[in-house]
Order: structure tokens, then C-alpha cells, then sequence
């Protein structure tokens, strides 16, 4: 077996765009859920409407990348405000159950022929993302990196982009959780009812939430879109917000660093798991039939399911939570 | 508590001069009620037609279970909307509909009959929320200390003090979810206090409340009252009623049925016959089917105020005669059982 190139794969899996745009997406999704308790399922709705709205504001009206990448943002905005407005004044179900039918309903309309003038039906709109790359100190003919683990220039780029933007969203979010306005947030996760006795309009707050974890799923969406030079419906679909939510599980839920390293580990586990069964059945401990074809993809998936459920079992707090804390919710 | 403060606080004896009526007019009401009604569909849960809830006293609310205690603290707090009403806090109408985070803004605050701690806030960040206009619970003032730290370091101070006072300083920096069921009502009183109330409701304070930590809780409450806040209490502990209250106001079927004094209300007949029915003592009676009439009379409220008059006119001699006649009966219905008829000859 090719220890070397599991590892190898491994480690740019963690430090991939796509666990990089997981730990934007679930900074938002841990500031809804882990620090005000609101139950979204449907983060990808809001990467979704970040990524079109700044594809569709470039191909279509010919915005500057700034102001495109400002209307993805605002996208995500106006769409928790949409889902904001009818569900937070009712229980937490209502909004868990409103985002992830939103989600699909956002997926499906970007994806309809009526709209693919627009949209770019199924297809998607791609060709766009050219605007962000001229900013790129990398040449994208050249592959960077540290001895074997090297990606081209262009992908460089938008990894370098892809981290920074979650180490900012992350102190952004340590600054706001130290706040008293993140106590707020902390007391509406515990007891809405004992917050509003106490003077604070609970509503508002959530909806603050709401806002500025949808516009890191918003900005999630759009480095995801500039990493593929495309905007594709399909890439949005739901189980993109259950991965999510498996890495911010998998990192601690309320914990500021969980939704990094939470992404980084089940970006790792994700490719040592495919490596693994690759190898083990190359050097013939077990019968191909296990990865041959589409079956692979999904006994990896069983293998990673079976790992999370026994994290479950004997860590359920997961890597940086506190169990005594997690243990005190059942009281 | 300086002793300065102790002076200015008069001492009840402004009690005598309210005359014990439902709905009975106080001199310095902080809060009034008129007409105030809260339908669940067909079942009227409170129908108020005037309290005045006298400022600086200690008023329990008492009443049997499904009076519509609970559901006219909701309405007077904002946590449920009255189907139509008038209340009056500190000389001002407020507005039909009201929030319960305004209420607090404007020195309202409640506990809760369930308490409500927050379970995995530490106690310290429990109190600090109690405070008021913080600067760093705006979004963008939050983004930088500097801003509101001084801030902060006053709230905890004055956290500290409440602290101190509810002998909490120990538990400061655990989780609230840790504390037991008495010191989360300590808690919860202490971080209401949070908020400078002028108006304290608590909705069954000493409810799973241990003896001891009972006695604690009620020396508390008399505190708020000498350092001039108004309180006003669910509560069913006819004991506690009776050490702490200045005034009991008492609630039966939604209304408001008997005011008075701790000593007044336990033998008002009215409040009597609302927790054990207005036929206890009473023969039943018998309609031409021979079915007993249950409901033939309800005493409303000033019909039970007559009745608690002539309750007090009622000579030992009538009483007594009643007791001859029921005894009288009991000894011919015993009669007319065969069973009993040999035992007892």
C-alpha cells in the first residue's frame, strides 16, 4: 500500500477549497445553532443564493467582481430575512423545517428551464469567475506547495482565499461570542422567555443571527462558485447542509475553532476512508467488489457514517466541546 | 441597606385604611387594572373588572388551582395579549399590545413558576444579563471591547453585590444548569434585581423550595419591599402569604373575588367557599328527580362580602342550633341505614 500518497491526499483533502468553503458555511451554521439554538437545515439554500447572486450579477449585468461579490452577500441577507420574518417568532421546529424546504425551493428554481435565460438552467452558469483570479499572486502555469503536497497556482489562490476567509469569520465570530450581544445570544439558546423578562427583544437578536450566519453560508457559496469557475445547482443540493452540520458535530458545537477543524477532520476522514478501502483492496485484503464502480463512494460513506455514530457513543461533545456542558441540557 | 433608606420606608400601617373590597381603590397604586378579559375560546381563563396594585406593598395573589393566577401574570407582563383591557403601570396607559422586553425596560420584571436558568451560562453571566442598555449588546459597539468593558466591569460589580447578598459568590462561576432547585430561584430573584425593577412579579417563589432556603427567600423578598420596590407574588402557601403579604388579593374562576389583609382573607367566605366549594357544611339538596343541585348558587363577589358580614354577625347560638339540626339529620339517616343500625345500637 502507498502509505505516502494516502497521506499525501489526505492532508490536501483537509486543506482543500471545499473544506475551506465547509468551515466558512459552518461558522454561519454554529452561530445559528450552537450559540442561539436556531435549527437550520438549510445552509446550502444560503451558499446557493451567495454563489448565484454574484454569477448571475456578473453574466447578467456585467457587474465588477466587488460589487458582485457584495450582491452575493446581500442574497443572503434578503433570504434570512425572507425566512426570518414568518418563522422566529414561533418555535425553533418551524424554521428548521421552513430552511431546508427553502433550500430545495431555491436549488430547484435556479435549476428551472423557465429561468435558464438566466440561471443557466441545470447546467448552471459558468465562465464568470475570471475576475476574482486577477487578484492572484499565483502563477496559475506553476504548483505550489510543500514537498509532494503541491496544487497549481489558480487552486492555490482560492485556498489561501478560501482560509483566510474562515480564520476572519472565525475571529469575527470569537469577538461577537465574548460580547455581551453574544450572551444574548448564548441566554436565547438556553431560555427565550427568561431573556425577553429581561428586557431583550429575543426576536431581534435572532434574526441578527439568522442574518449574519446566512451571509457566512452566502460568502461560503461564493468562495465555493470562484473555486469552480461555476455556478451549478446540483453542487447546492441538501446533503451539502448535513455534512456541514457533520462537520460542526464532528468539531464541537459551540466551540469557536470546531467549524475549522471539524471541516478539516471530516475532509481527512472523507479521503483516508476512500484511500483505505483503495489500497486494501489493491493489496487484496479485501474483494473488489467493495469499491468497484459506484459502490465505493457509498461503503465510504457507511464506514464515515459508522465512525460518526461511535463518536456519538464516546465523544458527543466532539473534539473541542465540553462534555459536562453538553451533559447539563438534558436537566 | 443603609438606614437612611429604612427611614424613608413607612411602615404598613396605611393597610387599615384600604377598604377590603374587590377592586378596592389604593392610595398610591403603581398598578391598576380595568377590565380586563382573556378568552381561550369559549372558557373566559381571567375576567378583571378593576385592581390597584398599591406601590411599596408586598401583594400575594392567591387562589385555587385553574384560578387564572398564572394567565393574569402573563397578561400583566406581556407574555400573553388580554382579548381586551386597560392597564395602567406607574401613571402610564400602556399600549394594547405590549412587550414583555419594554415591561423590563420600564422596571416590570417576573420570574417564572418553572424557573428559568440558564443552564449553560455561567451564574456571573446569568446576572450581567439582568442589566439594562448595555452598549455591548448592540451588534457593532459588541465587535470591539474597548467599547464596552467599562461598561461591563460596572455590571459585574454590581453583579458581585447581588451576589454577595444572596450568599452566591461561591457558585459565581459555575453553570447555572449546576445549581439546585432553590438556588436557581435565588438566582433567577437575584438576576431580575439585575435589571432595577420597581415592580418585582414572582410567579411562585417558594414552589419546591426546601424549609430552609424558604425562610432565605422570604427575608428577600421583604428586602425588595424595604428598598422601596413593589412586589407582587403567585404564591399557595397560605403561611407564606401570611408572613410576607401586606395585602392578599385572592382569585377564583377568573375574577377577582376578595381583597384584604393576610389576617382579613382566611376567614373571608367568600375565599373559603372558593377553595372548598360554597357547600361545604351544607346538606346537599335534592331536585324533583332526586338528583343533587350542586351549582344553585355561586356567591359573587359583593354577595360574599355581605355573606362574610353576616358571617361575623352570626351569633354562637344560630351556629349552634345548625349544628343540632345537622345533627339531628345525620342521626336519621344513620337510622334509615340497616347496617350501621347495628353497630351503633
Amino acid at each position: 500500500m502507498d502509505w505516502s500518497s494516502i497521506f499525501t491526499n489526505a492532508i490536501l483533502a483537509g486543506i482543500s477549497r471545499e473544506a475551506a468553503v465547509f468551515a466558512i458555511a459552518a461558522v454561519g451554521l454554529n452561530i445559528h445553532f450552537g450559540y442561539t439554538g436556531l435549527l437550520n437545515f438549510g445552509q446550502v439554500g444560503f451558499m446557493a443564493v451567495g454563489a448565484y447572486g454574484v454569477g448571475i450579477s456578473i453574466t447578467q449585468y456585467n457587474a465588477p467582481p466587488w460589487l458582485a461579490f457584495i450582491i452575493g452577500l446581500l442574497a443572503a441577507v434578503v433570504l434570512a430575512l425572507l425566512l426570518g420574518v414568518p418563522t422566529l417568532r414561533l418555535r425553533a421546529d418551524y424554521l428548521a423545517i421552513v430552511t431546508i424546504a427553502a433550500s430545495e425551493i431555491i436549488r430547484l428554481t435556479f435549476r428551472s428551464v423557465a429561468l435558464s435565460d438566466w440561471s443557466g438552467g441545470s447546467n448552471g452558469i459558468s465562465g464568470w469567475a475570471d475576475g476574482f483570479y486577477t487578484f492572484s499572486p499565483f502563477d496559475p502555469s506553476l504548483r505550489y506547495g510543500i514537498g509532494t503536497i503541491k496544487v497549481f497556482g489558480n487552486q492555490a489562490w482560492i485556498i489561501v482565499l478560501g482560509w483566510s476567509l474562515a480564520i476572519i469569520v472565525t475571529i469575527i465570530t470569537w469577538l461577537l461570542m465574548r460580547s455581551p450581544w453574544g450572551r444574548v445570544l448564548k441566554a436565547i439558546r438556553e431560555d427565550e422567555d427568561a431573556v425577553r423578562a429581561l428586557g431583550k427583544n429575543a426576536y431581534f437578536y435572532k434574526m441578527q443571527s439568522l442574518v449574519l450566519g446566512g451571509v457566512f453560508g452566502g460568502l461560503a457559496g461564493i468562495v465555493l462558485s470562484v473555486g469552480q469557475s461555476t455556478v451549478q445547482p446540483d453542487a447546492y443540493s441538501p446533503p451539502v447542509t448535513f455534512f456541514i452540520w457533520t462537520a460542526l458535530i464532528l468539531g464541537g458545537v459551540g466551540r469557536i475553532w470546531s467549524p475549522i477543524f471539524g471541516s478539516i477532520a471530516f475532509w481527512m476522514i472523507l479521503s483516508l476512508s476512500n484511500n483505505l478501502l483503495d489500497g486494501l483492496v489493491n493489496v487484496g485484503l479485501l474483494p473488489s467488489a467493495i469499491t468497484a464502480g459506484v459502490r465505493g463512494g457509498a461503503v465510504r460513506f457507511i464506514l464515515v457514517g459508522l465512525g460518526l455514530a461511535l463518536l456519538m457513543v464516546f465523544r458527543p461533545q466532539g473534539m473541542f466541546g465540553d462534555r459536562n456542558e453538553m451533559m447539563l441540557e438534558d436537566r | 441597606m443603609s438606614e437612611s433608606t429604612m427611614d424613608t420606608i413607612a411602615p404598613r400601617q396605611d393597610v387599615a385604611e384600604v377598604d377590603p373590597q374587590p377592586g378596592s381603590t389604593k392610595p398610591d397604586p403603581i398598578l391598576t387594572v380595568d377590565t380586563m378579559v382573556r378568552r381561550f375560546g369559549g372558557l373566559v381563563a381571567v375576567d378583571v373588572d378593576h385592581l390597584e396594585v398599591q406601590r411599596n406593598w408586598i401583594t400575594a395573589l392567591i387562589g385555587p388551582n385553574g384560578a387564572g393566577k398564572t394567565t393574569f401574570f402573563n397578561l400583566l407582563t406581556g407574555f400573553d395579549k388580554p382579548s381586551s383591557g386597560v392597564v395602567e403601570f406607574n401613571g402610564d396607559k400602556l399600549p394594547e399590545k405590549v412587550s414583555p422586553e419594554k415591561l423590563a425596560n420600564d422596571g416590570m420584571v417576573r420570574t417564572f413558576q418553572l424557573t428559568k436558568s440558564l443552564t449553560r451560562l455561567s451564574v456571573i453571566e446569568n446576572m450581567r444579563l439582568g442589566a439594562q442598555g448595555q452598549l455591548g449588546e448592540r451588534f457593532l459597539p459588541a465587535l470591539f471591547k474597548p467599547a464596552w468593558s467599562d461598561q461591563e466591569d460596572e455590571i459585574t460589580t454590581r453583579a458581585d453585590e447581588l451576589l454577595e447578598r444572596f450568599n452566591m459568590t461561591h457558585m459565581r462561576e459555575e453553570f447555572a444548569g449546576t445549581l439546585s432547585g432553590g438556588q436557581r430561584k435565588l438566582l433567577e430573584m437575584a438576576r431580575s434585581l439585575m435589571t432595577h425593577p420597581t415592580l418585582v412579579m414572582l410567579d411562585e417563589p417558594m414552589a419546591g423550595v426546601n424549609p430552609a432556603l424558604t425562610q432565605t427567600l422570604l427575608e428577600h423578598v421583604k428586602d425588595l419591599r424595604d428598598q422601596g420596590m413593589t412586589v407582587i407574588f403567585v404564591e399557595h402557601d397560605m403561611d407564606v402569604v401570611h408572613e410576607i403579604a401586606d395585602w392578599v388579593v385572592v382569585m377564583a374562576e377568573g375574577r377577582i373575588i376578595a381583597e384584604g389583609t393576610p389576617k382579613a382573607i382566611s376567614k373571608n367566605k367568600a375565599v373559603v367557599d372558593a377553595y372548598l366549594g360554597s357547600h361545604h357544611g351544607d346538606d346537599l339538596e335534592f331536585d324533583a328527580e332526586g338528583n343533587p343541585i350542586y351549582e344553585k348558587h355561586r356567591a359573587t363577589a359583593e354577595e360574599a362580602e355581605i355573606a362574610a358580614k353576616v358571617d361575623a354577625e352570626l351569633d354562637a347560638e344560630e351556629r349552634a342550633k345548625r349544628e343540632a339540626a345537622r345533627r339531628g339529620q345525620a342521626a336519621q339517616q344513620d337510622a334509615g341505614n340497616p347496617d350501621d343500625d347495628g353497630a351503633t345500637a
